[in-house]
């Protein structure tokens, strides 16, 4: 419950704060939105399954956030910054969407 | 190394963090089984990852509506640049004609009288005419050719062919696509489509040839376009029609710039 209403807040602050993101980062924002969905998915999952950790929650964000963008500039400068992008998103949608229908399966039983 | 379709499958069923089920092994072991323990730094933790979570989600928003305004306004900007222009052609062309037809009226005004002047406007009619400047309407010959279904054997050089043959068999005034063709006009490939001066023509070609249409025909056959896409209607199937049609009009062309040769220095 505290997590969510942290959530809530981290939302309400980004949106408030609006900072001006730098034009460097902006490539990699989309790739740390979907690590964070995965993240998020992950944890909830975790959650029902009665095995959450915050610990392993903040590590594994954030250590998928700094691997994806990460993976995205080492093929920035290899020219095929594009096509890695594709694979974290497919790679990262894939446990997204396994994590949902999981967590499907334990909301509604089906 | 395992197979690329181990690897595959190993990717897939893999969805929960391993991480997740170690710290509760780690949990059982010390002791502290059941439900994750709410101690201070694990609610702090808790804390801290998700707002860092939401404010990524914030932030990406934020910046996503801060950008679609700017690209959203550049585009419409864009646009009403394009409408502009084109009202702009379309005000332009209608002055063009309107002009013309008060030059025609001068001209004619100007020469009629003498037997000077009217030998003159005579060949400004002709020059008119050759180079494609005035609307002409006359009897002809309509010469369809399209590809045969998923072929591409016709291309720019053989509809050059054609529209030569056709100019040598004595045709006055020749459109191709609908495009008036005067003496400098080019008929080229870019990519896939066929430019008749310039502007894209799509098949099926149609080409319009104003003169004799029994005379045109008779000696079209005789030429080497003829035979060339009789060849290819054998070979390939490519459709190629001929036919003699009563009152043909070709519209007026954009005839080219008249350039004038000057001496160069005093030599």
């Amino acid at each position: 419950m505290i997590g969510i209403v942290a959530l809530v807040l981290g939302v309400l602050l980004g949106l408030w704060l609006d900072p001006a993101v730098p034009a460097w980062v902006q490539p990699y924002l989309p790739i740390a939105v979907v690590a964070a969905l995965d993240a998020v998915f992950g944890g909830v999952r975790a959650r029902l399954d009665g095995i959450f950790d915050a610990k392993v929650f903040v590590v594994s964000f954030v250590s998928n956030v700094v691997v994806a963008a990460l993976i995205v500039l080492l093929g920035d400068e290899l020219g095929v910054g594009a096509q890695l992008s594709t694979a974290v998103v497919v790679v990262l949608g894939i446990r997204i969407f396994g994590n949902a229908a999981a967590i499907r399966r334990h909301m509604f039983g089906a | 190394m395992a197979d690329p379709a181990e690897l595959l499958r190993r990717l897939l069923p893999d969805l929960l963090d391993p991480g997740y089920a170690r710290a509760a092994a780690r949990r059982q072991q010390s002791g502290r089984a059941g439900e994750p323990a709410h101690g201070r730094t694990e609610v702090l933790a808790l804390v801290l990852g998700a707002l860092l979570v939401g404010l990524v989600f914030g932030v990406a928003a934020a910046d996503a509506a801060a950008r679609a305004p700017g690209a959203e306004q550049a585009r419409r900007g864009l646009v009403d640049e394009v409408q502009d222009a084109r009202r702009r052609t379309d005000e332009l062309s209608a002055t063009a004609g309107e002009r013309e037809a008060r030059l025609q009226q001068a001209q004619r005004q100007a020469l009629a009288g003498s037997s000077q002047g009217a030998a003159m406007l005579d060949t400004v009619r002709r020059l008119e005419l050759a180079t494609g400047a005035v609307a002409v309407t006359g009897p002809g010959l309509r010469i369809t050719v399209a590809d045969a279904d998923g072929e591409r054997t016709v291309l720019d050089r053989d509809l050059q062919v054609l529209v030569n043959g056709v100019w040598s068999c004595g045709a006055e005034a020749v459109a191709l696509g609908g495009v008036r063709l005067n003496p400098r006009a080019t008929v080229r490939q870019a990519g896939g489509a066929v430019l008749v001066d310039n502007r894209p023509v799509a098949q099926p070609y149609v080409l319009e040839a104003i003169g004799d249409p029994a005379a045109m025909h008779t000696r079209l056959v005789d030429t080497e376009a003829y035979g060339r896409f009789a060849t290819f209607t054998q070979v390939y199937g490519t459709r190629f029609t001929v036919e003699p049609v009563r009152s043909l009009t070709l519209a007026a062309g954009s005839p080219a710039e008249p350039e004038l040769a000057k001496k160069e220095g005093g030599r």
